[in-house]
C-alpha cells in the first residue's frame, strides 16, 4: 500500500524517525493520524482515529492514549488516510484551507517523545494565492522544551539582549540534555496543568510577549510538515526555529504596515521618494503617486494613458542609463542622512507595498512605462521558437519550486516560463542563467508576470556588474573571489586567517547566495527583507549580508576545526538567519562603512585577472575540442563500415 | 559544548579515510537524483534545480575500513563549469553522468572528459554512469554505445536508475574501492601525490566543552 505521499516526505527527510504521530483538533480534519515508519523493513502503517466527537482535548494529551490507538488499524480507516493524500494540505497543521476561520484552534503536535503545546490564529492567504496577507496575529506562546527560550517583556532589555548577540553570540547553541528525552517524558505529566495555568495568563501576556530566540543548529527533527507565509516548505531541521519565528513575522509585518500606511497618508508624493530623484520628474510621478496612493496593486493597462508624458520624461534619464540606484552613487546621496524611505525600507516593507517598492526602487518601473508592450510583443513574437535557453528554462520550471504549496500549479509554473523566456529573448546572449529560475520566481509571490520581467531585467542590466549571469560569470567570479575576499580580511580578520588556514574555498559557496540573491539560502522572510533593502541600495547588499552573516557566527565559525564541519556550518548559517531584524542590523550598523568607489576599483582591478583566467580557460577547451574532432573523425570510419 | 562537535561525531562518526567524488555531467540527467539516492535511499521526480556545487556525504565500510564519501554535486549548465572546475583538483573520482533518454547528453560527455583531463588530477578515477535505465521504452542510448565509449577511455561503465535505485550503490561503491586500491592499498605509486587520501583515526572534531 501506497502510504501517503506526506508521510512518505517526512520519512524520507528524516530517516531516523520511527514513527510521526499528529493529532489535530481542528473540526474540518476528521481524525488524527498515526504513522509509523520502520527502518528495518521499510514497511509503512497508517493508524487514524476520527476525533471529531472527542471534547476533552486534554485527555487525549497523554501519551498512554496514542499507545492505545496504535492498535486501531481498520481498512476503513487506512482509507481516510490514503483519501487525504489527494490533498495532503489537510493533514498540515497550518494550512492555509482552514485559515478562513478566525476562530483560535488549538492544535497538539505530539511527536513520538516530543510535545509541543502551540495555540494560534491562523494565516490567511487570499484566494489569488499571489500575496499573502497577514492578519493581526497573537503572538504564539509554545512550550518546546529542546530550545531555550528567554522571554523579555521590555524592549530595551531586548536591545541590550541584541547588541550582545550581536558580538559573535547570535545563535549560540544550546546544550542538548542526554538525558533531555527521558525529561521530557517525565514532564509530561505535569505539562497538562502548566498549560492550563498558561492559558489563563496568555491574555495577558499576549499583547506584550516576544522572544529573544537563540537558534539551536542541531534541532531534531520533529516530522512535521510545515510552509512559511510565503508557501515555502520549512526543512525538517528548522521546523520548530520556525514556528517560534513565524508568529513574530506576523506581529511585525502588522505593525509595519501600520507605519507605512501612516507614513503614505501624511505624505501624498510618498512613493515619488522611490521613483527617480530627479526634479524633473516630479509633476508626472504626482500623477501616478495618486494612483498608487489610492490603489496599492498595479494595474499596468490602467497606466497606460499617462505613458507618454513619462516616456519623455524617462528618456533622459534612461540615455544617461542613469537608475535610481546609479544615481545615488554618482551623487553620492548614500554618505547624507539616510531619507525615510530608506529607513523604513531598511526595517522591512510589508508585503502589500513590497511589488510597489520593489519595482519602483529597481529602475523596473521607469523601464515598465517606457516600454508598456516589449513584454507581450516578445512573447508573441517568440511564441513557437525554442532555443537553448528556453530548453534549459523548460528543463528547470518545475525543479523551482519542487516543493511549494502553491507555486508548482500549472498556472504558476507558466508565469515563470514566460518570464524567463521573454528575457532569454530579450537578451540572447545572456540567455537564461540558472538561478534566474529562483529570482523570478520570488518574485512572481509579489508582482504580475509583467512586472516581474522589467525587475528581472532591471537587477540584471542595472543593479549587478553585467556578467554576472552571463556564459562567462566574470563578474561573479570578481565578486565572490576577489571583492569579498578583500571585505572579509578587513572587517573580519580573524575569520579571514581561519578559513585560509583550513584552505575553505568560499566562493564557491558564497556564489549561490549572490548568485540567487539570497533566495533559497535564507529563510523566505529574511530573502525579502534583504531584497528590500538590494533593490534601495544596489549590489552592495549583498556584500553586507554576506558578511553580517559571517560576523554573527564568527565565534561559532572559529571552534570548528576542520574543513568538514566548517564547511556544513557555513552552508547552513544562512538557512537559519531567521531574525531578520539583527542580519540587517550588523548588516548596516555595525560593520563599518563598505565604500562603493574602493569596492568598484577593486572590481575593475580583479576584472583584469578573471577576464585573462577565462580566456585562458576557453582556449584550453578549443584546442581540446580541436583534438577531439580529429579523434572522432579517425574513430568513425570503422563504426560506420561495422 | 560545542555543536559542530556533536555534528560530526553524531552523523559520520569516526572514519578511516575520506575519499571526495564528484558527480558531473549535463543539466537533467539525474545527478543530484543518484546522490540523493545514494546518500539517503530517497527519490524524489523533480529535484530543485543545483547552483553552483553542493556535497553529501556517506560513511561505508570497504574490507574493514570506515571510508567516509564526499561527494561533491555539480550545476550541468554549460556556463556554470568555469566556477565548479575549481572543484575538479581536489576530486579522487569522478562519476560522469548521462541520460539514456538524451542523446546529447551522451555526446557531450566527451566535452566532460576534456574538462576532466584539464583540471583534475591525472590519476583521478572516472567511471561513466548512463542514468534513467528504468525508462527502456525512451532509451535512445544503446548501453553497447556507453559500453564502447567507456572502454575507449579506460573506464568503468553502469547505468543505473536512481528512480528504481538500480546499480546506484554498485557504482559509488566499485569506484570507492578503485581509488581505496589506487591510493591507500598502494599510496606509493607516483601518480598518487596529490590529493591524498586523508587519514584519520577518529572523528575530525571531538567534542569539546566551551562556556561562554
Amino acid at each position: 500500500m501506497e502510504p501517503p505521499a506526506v508521510f512518505d516526505r517526512i520519512a524520507r527527510k528524516n530517516s531516523a524517525l520511527t514513527e510521526i504521530v499528529v493529532e489535530t483538533y481542528n473540526k474540518d480534519i476528521t481524525g488524527h493520524l498515526h504513522h509509523r515508519h520502520s527502518n528495518n523493513n521499510n514497511s509503512t502503517t497508517i493508524y487514524t482515529k476520527d476525533t471529531q466527537n472527542n471534547d476533552d482535548i486534554g485527555s487525549n494529551y497523554n501519551n498512554n492514549n496514542h499507545m492505545e490507538d496504535r492498535n486501531i488499524d481498520t481498512s476503513s480507516s487506512i482509507k481516510t488516510a490514503t483519501a487525504l493524500d489527494d490533498d495532503d494540505e489537510e493533514i498540515v497543521l497550518f494550512d492555509s484551507k482552514h485559515k478562513q476561520q478566525q476562530q483560535q484552534q488549538q492544535q497538539h503536535y505530539v511527536l513520538s517523545e516530543k510535545v509541543i503545546i502551540h495555540n494560534r490564529t491562523p494565516m490567511i492567504i487570499s484566494n489569488s494565492g499571489q500575496t499573502p496577507q497577514h492578519p493581526t496575529t497573537r503572538p504564539t506562546r509554545m512550550s518546546i522544551e529542546f530550545l531555550t527560550i528567554s522571554e523579555t517583556n521590555d524592549e530595551e532589555d531586548e536591545e541590550k539582549e541584541r547588541e550582545k548577540n550581536n558580538n559573535g553570540n547570535d545563535g549560540q547553541d544550546i546544550p542538548l540534555d542526554v538525558n533531555q528525552e527521558k525529561k521530557v517524558e517525565e514532564e509530561e505529566e505535569g505539562l497538562e496543568e502548566e498549560r492550563l495555568e498558561k492559558e489563563e495568563e496568555e491574555e495577558e501576556l499576549e499583547q506584550k510577549e516576544d522572544f529573544i530566540i537563540q537558534v539551536n543548529f542541531n534541532e531534531p527533527h520533529t516530522g512535521l510538515i510545515l510552509y512559511d507565509n510565503y508557501g515555502f516548505l520549512i526543512d525538517q531541521e528548522l521546523v520548530q526555529t520556525h514556528i517560534i519565528f513565524k508568529d513574530k513575522f506576523s506581529l511585525l509585518e502588522s505593525q509595519r504596515k501600520g507605519l507605512w500606511l501612516e507614513h503614505i497618508e501624511s505624505s501624498p508624493t510618498a512613493f515619488q521618494d522611490l521613483s527617480l530623484p530627479t526634479n524633473n520628474n516630479n509633476n508626472n510621478n504626482n500623477q501616478n503617486n495618486n494612483q498608487y496612493n489610492n490603489n496599492i496593486n498595479i494595474n499596468t493597462t490602467n497606466n497606460n494613458n499617462n505613458n507618454n508624458e513619462i516616456n519623455q520624461t524617462y528618456t533622459t534619464s534612461s540615455s544617461n542609463n542613469h537608475t535610481f540606484i546609479s544615481l545615488l552613487y554618482q551623487s553620492q546621496r548614500l554618505k547624507e542622512s539616510p531619507s525615510p524611505f530608506k529607513h523604513m525600507i531598511r526595517k522591512g516593507v510589508p508585503s502589500d507595498f513590497r511589488a510597489i517598492v520593489w519595482l519602483r526602487c529597481s529602475g523596473g518601473y521607469s523601464r515598465l512605462s517606457k516600454y508598456p508592450d516589449e513584454y507581450y510583443n516578445i512573447l508573441e513574437q517568440y511564441k513557437d521558437k525554442t532555443s537553448i535557453a528556453t530548453k534549459q528554462i523548460a528543463m528547470d520550471i518545475d525543479r523551482t519550486f519542487p516543493d511549494h504549496k502553491y507555486l508548482n500549479t500549472q498556472e504558476h509554473m507558466e508565469k515563470l516560463s514566460n518570464v524567463l523566456v521573454a528575457y532569454s529573448w530579450r537578451n540572447p546572449k545572456l540567455g537564461y542563467c540558472q538561478c534566474m529560475n529562483f529570482i523570478a520566481g520570488f518574485l512572481l509571490i509579489f508582482m504580475s508576470e509583467h512586472e516581474a520581467y522589467w525587475t528581472l531585467v532591471s537587477i540584471i542590466e542595472d543593479i549587478l556588474p553585467p556578467e554576472y549571469f552571463s556564459s562567462t560569470m566574470i563578474d561573479l567570479s570578481v565578486d565572490v573571489r576577489f571583492v569579498f575576499d578583500e571585505l572579509l580580511l578587513k572587517k573580519l580578520p580573524r575569520l579571514h586567517k581561519h578559513f585560509s588556514k583550513h584552505n575553505l574555498s568560499l566562493p564557491l559557496i558564497i556564489s549561490k547566495w549572490f548568485l540567487c540573491l539570497m533566495a533559497t539560502a535564507t529563510p523566505t522572510e529574511t530573502t525579502f527583507r534583504i531584497w528590500d533593502v538590494f533593490f534601495s541600495e544596489g549590489s552592495k547588499v549583498l556584500f553586507r549580508i554576506a558578511i553580517a552573516l559571517f560576523k554573527m557566527n564568527e565565534e561559532k565559525l572559529l571552534t570548528c576545526l576542520d574543513y568538514n564541519t566548517l564547511y556544513n556550518l557555513i552552508r547552513k548559517i544562512p538557512s537559519h538567519a531567521y531574525d531578520a531584524d539583527t542580519l540587517i542590523d550588523v548588516s548596516f550598523n555595525k560593520l563599518g562603512s563598505f565604500p562603493m568607489n574602493k569596492i568598484q576599483q577593486k572590481r575593475k582591478e580583479s576584472k583584469v585577472i578573471v577576464t585573462n583566467e577565462y580566456l585562458n580557460f576557453q582556449k584550453l577547451r578549443m584546442q581540446g575540442q580541436a583534438n577531439n574532432a580529429a579523434k572522432r573523425q579517425s574513430q568513425q570510419i570503422p563504426t560506420e563500415l561495422g | 559544548m560545542s555543536n559542530t562537535g556533536t555534528t560530526a561525531s553524531n552523523k559520520s562518526a569516526a572514519y578511516d579515510y575520506l575519499i571526495k567524488l564528484l558527480l558531473i555531467g549535463d543539466s537533467g540527467v539525474g545527478k543530484s537524483c543518484l546522490l540523493l539516492r545514494f546518500s539517503e535511499d530517497s527519490f524524489t521526480p523533480s529535484f530543485i534545480t543545483t547552483i553552483g556545487i553542493d556535497f553529501k556525504i556517506r560513511t561505508i565500510e570497504l574490507e574493514g575500513k570506515r571510508i567516509k564519501l564526499q561527494i561533491w554535486d555539480t550545476a550541468g549548465q554549460e556556463r556554470f563549469r568555469t566556477i565548479t572546475t575549481a572543484y575538479y583538483r581536489g576530486a579522487m573520482g569522478i562519476l560522469l553522468v548521462y541520460d539514456v533518454t538524451d542523446e546529447k547528453s551522451f555526446g557531450n560527455i566527451r566535452n566532460w572528459i576534456r574538462n576532466i583531463e584539464q583540471h583534475a588530477t591525472e590519476s583521478v578515477n572516472k567511471m561513466l554512469i548512463g542514468n534513467k535505465c528504468d525508462l527502456p521504452e525512451k532509451k535512445v542510448v544503446d548501453s553497447s554505445r556507453g559500453k564502447a565509449l567507456a572502454d575507449e577511455y579506460g573506464i568503468k561503465f553502469l547505468e543505473t536508475s536512481a528512480k528504481n535505485s538500480i546499480n546506484v550503490e554498485e557504482a559509488f561503491i566499485s569506484l570507492a574501492k578503485d581509488i581505496k586500491k589506487r591510493m591507500i592499498d598502494t599510496p606509493n605509486e607516483p601518480n598518487n601525490q596529490t590529493g591524498n587520501a586523508q587519514l584519520s583515526d577518529t572523528a575530525p572534531a571531538k567534542q569539546k566543552n566551551c562556556c561562554k
